[in-house]
């Protein structure tokens, strides 16, 4: 055999020879200390290179799960684009949305309409009714204060008397007398939504509670009065790396549902809101935060049906204008590590639950 | 599939990142790439799941690499710069400048040699790599013997300009 060329002699060290190859090489070393001499040459040159190779590695990271893969996919690519554009929007626009929005929200109050009443979104617009005093909403834990008011109009279905029921559970007291427009029947089941007891800490409640209804925003807008519709379609949107200085960890999500949007409320309490989509049509919608921070829950529950999809919405309606389980449009809530995460969207209370479950 | 496929991701994912590490030359982007590579798996569900991985995760970082390569010899022949006025002693060489110099001298490779060696670097096997580059079995020891060589020259080669820069 003749000498070794360089390639056989890493493909040895490198363990690549088949075992005859092996063989035969290994004979031929033995017999000539010329190809040995140059065996440790090659050795110490892979030994080398291999060292720069690993200065030039890079940071150790854990690896995320691979069951993340599915739905982290679209993110994943669009991660540092979305973080840039998310970054420059928000400081480009967000002071100047806010301060539009307060604007548009003291004339508002001025006017006693909210801007969106005439919009077709109306019907869900679950504030809606706090406008009003006759609203169902504005009786939610108030029913005291009202009791001594009639209803002009009686409850036109059974949702109101479960409506009724359930908004004063909280006081223990009488059925509610309950006014409700006819323009905001079709809105109970939304509106049912906000019949959770109000939150303890929200300030505005305090403030005026004549507006049972008006919580966290009425104290955000420093007006005091009527509560603005405020969609949860004109929250802005961010990145997931955007949301994770408002939460201090990453969103939560359901895993396998792509991510639509991530949102942030406009309110400055600290919501974030993600957005999967079920499918075509149907969004659930993930209310995230920080479960050490002050409940304003209120303002969160009020924004958080307005939901995108209009299709979404009209399955929504469909579903649960006569459905007399008006409950089963409750958020659910549950602690997922630091972050306070409730559920909203067009399921049943099961369906919403188990999904729940499953945030992580 | 999908089990294997998370066996693959077990054992190969950090290779992979590695692999596009060094063509991206930016740890979260090349686990990005990692990610998206092994996400187009699970749907193409292709058969030799591992090579594919690696041709898909090539063909992603190359288009990245060519956007970048202006900026990163601009940033390199930053860092390499020796910014003492005083004779710094070698082992001061901070880690981003050496990394920065084997960057430098994997560029100098042909693309050929660069991809063989990397290849193998993240764990193919020869046979692998053959069926990935193209090359007979046989001259995939011959690459890297070649590939390994001119790595090797071509940072001793910066670092002597470096030194002979810092005076």
């Amino acid at each position: 055999m003749s000498h070794v060329d360089d390639g056989t002699l890493h493909a040895y060290l490198d363990g690549q020879l088949s075992p005859v190859e092996r063989e035969q090489l290994e004979r031929h070393l033995a017999a000539c200390p010329a190809c040995r001499a140059r065996l440790d040459e090659e050795r110490a040159l892979i030994e080398r290179a291999d060292a720069l190779l690993a200065l030039a590695a890079p940071p150790e990271r854990a690896i995320p799960p691979f069951h993340e893969l599915r739905h982290a996919r679209p993110w994943m690519r669009l991660r540092l684009p979305l973080a840039w554009a998310a970054t420059v929007l928000l400081a480009v626009g967000f002071g100047w949305y806010l301060r539009t929005w307060r604007a548009e929200r003291r004339a508002d109050a001025v006017n006693g309409v909210v801007a969106l009443r005439d919009s077709p979104q109306s019907q869900n617009a679950v504030a809606e009714p706090a406008r009003e005093e006759r609203s169902t909403i504005a009786l939610r834990g108030r029913a005291a204060d009202r009791a001594q008011q009639q209803p002009t109009v009686p409850p036109p279905s059974t949702i109101v008397d479960s409506l009724a029921k359930a908004s004063t559970e909280g006081a223990g007291a009488a059925p509610a007398p309950i006014e409700v427009a006819p323009s905001v029947v079709n809105a109970q089941p939304r509106a049912e939504l906000r019949a959770a007891p109000p939150p303890p800490a929200a300030p505005a409640a305090s403030e005026s509670p004549k507006d049972a209804g008006a919580v966290a925003p009425a104290a955000r807008g420093g007006g005091g009065g009527r509560v603005p519709v405020v969609l949860t379609t004109s929250w802005p949107i961010i990145g997931l790396d955007a949301a994770r200085p408002t939460l201090g960890v990453a969103p939560v999500t359901i895993p396998g549902l792509p991510v639509r949007n991530v949102r942030r409320s406009p309110l400055g309490d600290g919501v974030v809101l993600v957005e999967q989509a079920l499918d075509s049509t149907r969004v659930i919608q993930l209310f995230q935060r920080r479960a050490d921070q002050p409940a304003l829950a209120g303002g969160v529950v009020r924004t958080g049906v307005g939901g995108r999809e209009g299709r979404a919405d009209s399955t929504f309606r469909r579903m649960y204008a006569g459905d007399r389980e008006a409950k089963v449009m409750e958020r659910l809530a549950r602690y997922v590590g630091t972050l306070r995460v409730e559920i909203a969207g067009p399921l049943s209370t099961d369906s919403l639950s188990k999904l729940l479950e499953l945030v992580r | 599939m999908a089990e294997d496929l998370a066996e693959i991701y077990r054992t190969t994912f950090a290779a992979l990142v590695r692999f596009l590490y060094r063509k991206v030359w930016d740890a979260e982007r090349a686990q990005d790439l990692a990610q998206e590579a092994f996400a187009r798996a699970l749907v193409h569900k292709p058969e030799n799941a591992r090579g594919w991985l690696f041709v898909v995760a090539a063909n992603m970082a190359r288009d990245e690499a060519r956007r970048a390569a202006r900026e990163r010899r601009h940033l390199t022949l930053l860092k390499g710069e020796p910014d003492t006025v005083g004779g710094e002693p070698e082992e001061e060489i901070d880690a981003a400048t050496r990394q920065a110099q084997v960057r430098s001298a994997l560029e100098r490779l042909t693309p050929r040699d660069r991809e063989v060696l990397l290849l193998w670097d993240a764990g193919m096997s020869y046979d692998e790599i053959a069926a990935q580059s193209g090359l007979a079995r046989g001259a995939v020891g011959t690459t890297l013997a070649r590939a390994r060589r001119r790595l090797v020259e071509a940072y001793e080669e910066g670092s002597e300009g470096e030194h002979v820069a810092r005076g």
